[in-house]
């Protein structure tokens, strides 16, 4: 949120990728839940970004106040050992559309 | 209409937003209650309540999917809130800043639900409600003043 606990170094090369989220009502409930699930499975720091607004990608209900309706353009950041993985899955649920129309 | 159809409205809180056809169990809702002071507890006996509160929940919300009611998705939800590791995070911070269970709950909550009213989606914005339904509910559970919900159960 805006008292984002979890930052990222800026100084720090981190992998970032932009993603248009593709479902209907984007990052809603069960999105988040599935985005939040499958970047609780790594070890690296995990945000997302919306117009310069930032959380924790690993906290379903910070996720739902991005706000992110289908056709939202988001950054998903990865920070860590196993930053290019996490990063590969989040970003191929996202394209999926999580599952969903 | 012939088929013995009865339409009644009620007021109240639902689980969601919306319309939605099948069998209806009605939870009256209660006044916002005051945040009265719990006895002193220690900041891990504050986390013990807090951490009850979220399995009766729990318990409760999942007898709802048992019961096979169409709002699976909708419960599915709720549960998945009340088991985040996030939220629980966050409860545990405000509590070790000296903050009530009761207290760092509300305030987490209506936190969040801030920022999904401001928005224009009508959609997210309704979320907001879910989260103050969520908040409530744990509270009263905190307070004692939470009924399951089989007891007001009826039948149309």
């Amino acid at each position: 949120m805006g008292s984002l606990k979890i930052k990222i170094d800026p100084l720090k090369s981190v992998i970032k990728r932009k993603v248009v989220l593709k479902n209907k009502l984007g990052i809603h409930a069960r999105p988040a839940t599935l985005f939040a699930n499958t970047a609780n499975k790594y070890k690296c720091i995990i945000t997302v970004e919306k117009n310069g607004y930032e959380v924790d990608g690993k906290n379903i209900l910070e996720l739902l106040t991005l706000v992110a309706p289908g056709g939202t353009e988001i950054i998903i950041k990865a920070d860590g050992e196993d930053e290019k993985e996490a990063i590969e899955e989040l970003v191929k649920l996202v394209e999926d559309g999580f599952g969903e129309e | 209409m012939g088929l013995g159809r009865s339409e009644k409205t009620f007021k109240g809180f639902s689980i969601s937003s919306g319309y939605a056809i099948g069998k209806a169990l009605f939870y009256p809702t209660f006044e916002v209650l005051p945040l009265v002071a719990s006895k002193k507890l220690s900041k891990r006996q504050e986390y013990k309540k807090f951490s009850q509160s979220i399995k009766i929940l729990c318990q409760e919300i999942s007898q709802l999917k048992d019961k096979g009611l169409e709002t699976n998705e909708v419960i599915e939800a709720h549960l998945n809130i009340l088991n985040s590791p996030g939220l629980k995070e966050n409860i545990k911070n405000y509590i070790r800043q000296g903050l009530t269970a009761e207290k760092a709950v509300r305030k987490y909550f209506k936190q969040i639900a801030t920022k999904l009213e401001k928005s224009e989606n009508k959609f997210f914005k309704q979320r907001a409600i879910d989260l103050h339904f969520l908040s409530k509910e744990l509270v009263k559970i905190m307070q004692n003043y939470h009924f399951p919900w089989e007891e007001f159960k009826e039948k149309i």
